[in-house]
């Protein structure tokens, strides 16, 4: 109960600062979904949906106006990277400046599983010489 | 101890190290891919209101086909006072300055710059900040150098010292030499 009041009084505050009004449910949902994968450039390590800061502030208000315009999702993050380059997605876009982050992690995971293999095969001996 | 037993032992601290080494590097590196954004491409055409003019300026229309510079300040930014001589370092080597006071009120712009005397060749506005979003600006000052075609050539994040300014004049000097 305690809980449910304090959600409320957030959204109620929220609300107050800064006004959302879309056309659509739909709207506002892609609204909250884009917010969260948009660095706050400022406060590194927050979203733009946690940030407070005053330029995440305005970068909310240009993604609602996109969005009420009728922007599409890939033209909300065209915008954002081609003034503040891929950085401020968390979710860069697979380019070749990008290549190594996105295939570093399967890649090392591959190297990793191979050094396991190979160390495990050297591990059990054959079975010939199997008599010490 | 053979060959292959002192490759097992050294091996796996080997990579350790190695991976520790690029990550820590990762870390540590000074995050300044903020200001590549607009590097190398063209400046956004824009016009805005002008603190001492009735019309809007447009600077990029204004100053087509020579150098010019675009600083982005406000009369709350206390670093914005302290390059201010660098500002002026810059337009007295001839190229011109435009002001944009970002998220700020035109008085305080105006008495600003009548206080502690105006480097700029115009003055514009963005009082909410808007252009300053489509100019990929995250906080001020920030400078741009542009070249006659327009194009972004050199960007500065924060307030510039003396050897800033002049590193601005070099790369100036030095792209019109590659020109010629």
């Amino acid at each position: 109960m305690l809980l449910a009041g304090v959600l409320l009084a957030l959204t109620a505050a929220r609300g107050a600062i800064e006004p959302q009004d879309f056309d659509s449910p739909e709207q506002a949902q892609r609204y909250q979904a884009l917010l969260a994968e948009v660095r706050c450039m400022v406060c590194p390590n927050q979203s733009l949906a946690a940030s407070s800061a005053g330029l995440a502030a305005d970068l909310r208000e240009a993604i609602r106006r996109l969005i009420n315009e009728g922007a599409s999702d890939a033209e909300v993050r065209a915008f954002l990277s081609e003034r503040y380059g891929d950085y401020i997605l968390y979710r860069p876009p697979l380019r070749t400046a990008t290549l190594m982050l996105w295939l570093g992690p399967p890649l090392l995971l591959l190297l990793a599983g191979g050094a396991v293999f190979v160390v495990l095969r050297r591990r059990v001996p054959p079975a010939e010489n199997n008599d010490g | 101890m053979t060959p292959a037993n002192a490759m097992h032992i050294l091996l796996p601290p080997a990579v350790f190290i190695l991976l520790v080494y690029v990550l820590a590097a990762g870390m540590l590196k000074d995050n300044d891919v903020s200001s590549s954004a607009l590097l190398d491409q063209p400046l956004p055409a824009f016009s805005a209101p002008q603190l001492d003019d009735a019309e809007p300026g447009t600077p990029g229309q204004t100053y087509a086909g020579r150098y010019w510079v675009l600083n982005i300040w406000a009369s709350w930014c206390l670093p914005c006072l302290a390059e201010l001589p660098q500002l002026h370092a810059l337009r007295a080597a001839g190229l011109p300055v435009v002001g944009l006071a970002y998220k700020d009120e035109e008085e305080d712009a105006r008495a600003w710059l009548a206080q502690h005397g105006s480097p700029f060749a115009m003055s514009l506005q963005d009082r909410d900040g808007r252009l300053g979003i489509e100019l990929g600006v995250t906080g001020v000052p920030e400078t741009f150098l542009i070249d006659p075609d327009g194009m972004v050539v050199l960007k500065h994040i924060g307030p510039m010292a003396p050897a800033d300014a002049e590193r601005l004049l070099e790369r100036m000097r030095a792209d019109s030499e590659d020109d010629a």
